[in-house]
C-alpha cells in the first residue's frame, strides 16, 4: 500500500489578501519497482511419462537461467502543472519538480537547471510554452529534508546522492526575476536529471555489445523536453509567470462612411471607432473603466455605443455582466445615459467622453467597444 | 551377522537395481530441453519486419521472455501419459494467453501447483474472502497434458511467455 498523498494547491491571490487553497487527497500511483539487478531467474520443466503399461517415469529438463540486468529509467515532472506566480524583481522564486527513479536499483541523480531556448520554448508543453523573459541566477536544490517545500539554507544539496528504486524526490529550481520583467510575462526553465552511480556520482554508461554474464547496465528512459530517449536523462519544463494583469487598449478606426456612401474623410462622414480591451497576464483588474474622450472636431452620434464581450470572467457589475464568458457574444447596443443601468454612457461620467464600465475583469479577457462620431 | 550382511547386500542390490532402472528410463526414453529466448523485431533488407528469437541477453524488468520446452522420444516404443509441469519462473509474471502446446490440454495453478484448472476455472479469494477470477499474472504453475502417444523419434514442443517483474 502506498500512503495517500495530501496535496495542497494554492492559487495566488487574485485580489490582494485573498488566496484560495484546495486540499486534494490523491492516491499515490504505485510504480512497479522491478526485480533488482543481479537476481537470477531460472526455469526448469519436469516431464512425467510411461512406456506401455510400465510405471510413471520422470524426466527433468536442463535449468535455463539468466541474470536480471540494471534498468536505468527515470521521470522528471513539474509538480504543480502551472507556472509559479512571481512578482517583478522577486528573488529566490521557486519552481518544484519531482524526480522518480523508475529503474530497478538505487540510483544517484545529477541535477541541472537551465533557461528554455526560444519563444515559444522549443518542445514546451502548455502552460510552459511562452518564454518572454529570462529568469536569472538559476540554482537547483534537492529536497534534502523530504518535506516537499524548499527550505533556504536547509535544502542545500545540489544533487540526489541516492534514491531507491520506485522512490521519488522533489527538486527545486530557485531563480530571481529581473526588474525589467512585465506583468503577464513568463520565463520557462528546465530541469534535467541524469542517473549516475549512487554516492560517488560517477557517470553511468550502458554495457556495450552483447550480453555479459554479470549485471549489464541498460538505459530504458524516454525522451524529455530537452533530452533524447535512452540517455539516462530526463528533463521537464517549469515556468515563472509575473503576476499582475496587463490591460491593453487599442483604438482603431473601424470604418468611415461619408454622405455619398463611400469612405472619404469629409464633413458629415461617420467614423466608427473601435477600442479593443485586452487583459493579459494573471489576476484581476478591479473596477475596470474605459474612458475615451471624443476626438477633436467630431460630434458624438447618439446611442452609438456598442460592446462585444469575447472572453473573460467578470464580477462586480459591468457591461459584460457577471460570470465567465465561454463563447464570444454578439454586439450589444448601449444607451447614452448613466442612469439606464447598462454600464455605458456618453458625457455623464466624464465630460465629452465615452465611458464603459467592465467591473472586476479577470485575465485573460477580451472585449470590443465601438462608438460613432460625425466629422464636423 | 551373516544374515544381516546378506540382507544388507540384497537390499543394496535391489535399491541399486531399482534406482538404475529409473535413471535409465528417465534418462533415455525422453529427452527434455528447456530454452529461454526474447523476441525482437528485425527489419530485413526487403524492408519487411520479422520477429527473431534470440537467447535472453539484456534482461531488465518488463522484458518478455519466451520459455520453450522440447521433449523427444529416444526409444523404439511409443511413450504415453506425458505430462509437463513448469512453474512460472521466479520474479516473473505469466503473460495471459501465451501458453502453447500442440495436442495438449493446458492447465494452470494459482496455488503453487497444488491444484490445476483451465484458465477460466481459476479463482483467487479477494480481501473479503470471496472468490474472484484469477488474473494471468497470478498463475504460479503451468501444466501441459499431452493427449497423444509420442511415437519413436518424434518430439513435441510446449512453452509460454513471462515478463520479468
Amino acid at each position: 500500500m502506498h500512503p495517500a498523498e495530501i496535496k495542497k494547491i494554492c492559487s495566488r491571490a487574485i485580489n490582494p489578501g485573498i488566496s484560495v487553497c484546495l486540499l486534494l487527497i490523491l492516491p499515490q500511483i504505485g510504480w512497479a519497482a522491478g526485480t533488482p539487478s543481479g537476481t537470477s531467474i531460472s526455469n526448469s520443466a519436469t516431464l512425467t511419462y510411461s512406456v506401455g503399461a510400465g510405471p510413471t517415469n520422470t524426466a527433468t529438463s536442463n535449468a535455463v537461467s539468466f541474470i536480471v540486468d540494471k534498468k536505468v529509467n527515470l521521470l522528471v515532472t513539474e509538480v504543480s502543472g502551472s507556472p509559479t506566480s512571481v512578482g517583478i524583481g522577486q528573488t529566490g522564486a521557486v519552481t518544484t519538480f519531482s524526480v522518480i527513479n523508475l529503474g530497478n536499483d538505487p540510483q544517484g541523480f545529477a541535477l541541472a537547471a537551465a533557461l528554455a531556448a526560444g519563444n515559444p520554448a522549443s518542445g514546451g508543453t502548455p502552460p510552459f510554452t511562452t518564454n518572454d523573459f529570462s529568469a536569472t541566477g538559476l540554482q537547483v536544490f534537492a529536497d534534502s529534508n523530504g518535506n516537499g517545500v524548499y527550505d533556504a539554507g536547509v535544502d542545500t544539496a545540489t544533487s540526489i546522492p541516492t534514491l531507491a528504486a520506485d522512490a521519488s524526490q522533489k527538486v527545486f529550481i530557485v531563480a530571481d526575476i529581473p526588474g525589467t520583467a512585465a506583468a503577464g510575462q513568463q520565463s520557462v526553465v528546465s530541469l534535467t536529471a541524469t542517473a549516475v552511480v549512487p554516492i560517488t556520482m560517477a557517470p553511468l554508461s550502458q554495457t556495450p555489445g552483447v550480453d555479459t554474464p554479470g549485471v549489464d547496465v541498460v538505459f530504458a528512459d524516454g525522451a524529455g523536453v530537452t533530452d533524447a530517449a535512452l540517455d539516462a536523462k530526463y528533463s521537464a519544463y517549469g515556468a515563472y509567470l509575473v503576476n499582475g494583469v496587463n490591460v491593453t487598449l487599442t483604438k482603431t478606426v473601424a470604418s468611415i462612411v461619408d454622405p455619398n456612401g463611400t469612405a472619404v474623410v469629409m464633413p458629415k462622414a461617420v467614423i466608427t471607432y473601435q477600442i479593443d480591451v485586452d487583459l493579459s497576464g494573471s489576476g484581476t483588474a478591479d473596477n475596470l473603466v474605459i474612458t475615451d474622450p471624443l476626438p477633436a472636431n467630431t460630434t458624438y452620434l447618439a446611442n452609438s455605443i456598442s460592446i462585444t464581450c469575447i472572453s473573460g470572467t467578470y464580477a462586480g457589475g459591468g457591461a459584460c455582466g457577471v460570470g465567465t464568458i465561454s463563447a464570444p457574444q454578439p454586439p450589444v447596443s448601449k444607451g447614452d445615459l448613466d442612469t439606464d443601468g447598462d454600464y455605458a454612457d456618453f458625457n455623464f461620467t466624464s465630460a465629452n467622453a465615452v465611458t464603459v464600465t467592465l467591473g472586476n475583469a479577470t485575465s485573460p479577457a477580451k472585449s470590443i467597444i465601438t462608438f460613432k462620431a460625425t466629422i464636423n | 551377522m551373516q544374515i544381516s550382511r546378506l540382507l544388507l547386500i540384497t537390499t543394496l542390490l535391489s535399491m541399486l537395481g531399482g534406482f538404475s532402472a529409473t535413471v535409465q528410463a528417465a534418462g533415455d526414453a525422453i529427452k527434455v530441453t528447456s530454452i529461454a529466448q526474447v523476441e525482437t523485431e528485425v527489419i530485413g533488407k526487403d524492408g519487411k519486419k520479422s520477429l527473431v528469437r534470440t537467447p535472453v541477453e539484456k534482461a531488465i524488468p518488463g522484458t518478455e521472455v519466451i520459455y520453450t520446452t522440447t521433449f523427444q522420444n529416444l526409444i523404439k516404443k511409443p511413450v504415453g501419459d506425458i505430462v509437463i509441469n513448469n512453474p512460472v519462473p521466479n520474479a516473473s509474471e505469466y503473460k495471459a494467453g501465451s501458453a502453447f502446446g500442440k495436442d495438449c490440454d493446458i492447465l494452470f495453478s494459482v496455488d503453487g501447483g497444488k491444484t490445476f484448472g483451465h484458465a477460466e476455472e481459476l479463482t483467487i479469494k479477494d480481501e473479503g474472502g470471496k472468490p474472484r477470477p484469477a488474473l494471468a499474472k497470478e498463475y504460479t504453475n503451468i501444466r501441459w497434458i499431452y493427449k497423444k502417444q509420442l511415437a519413436p523419434g518424434k518430439s513435441g514442443e510446449v512453452g509460454f511467455r513471462a515478463a520479468i517483474k
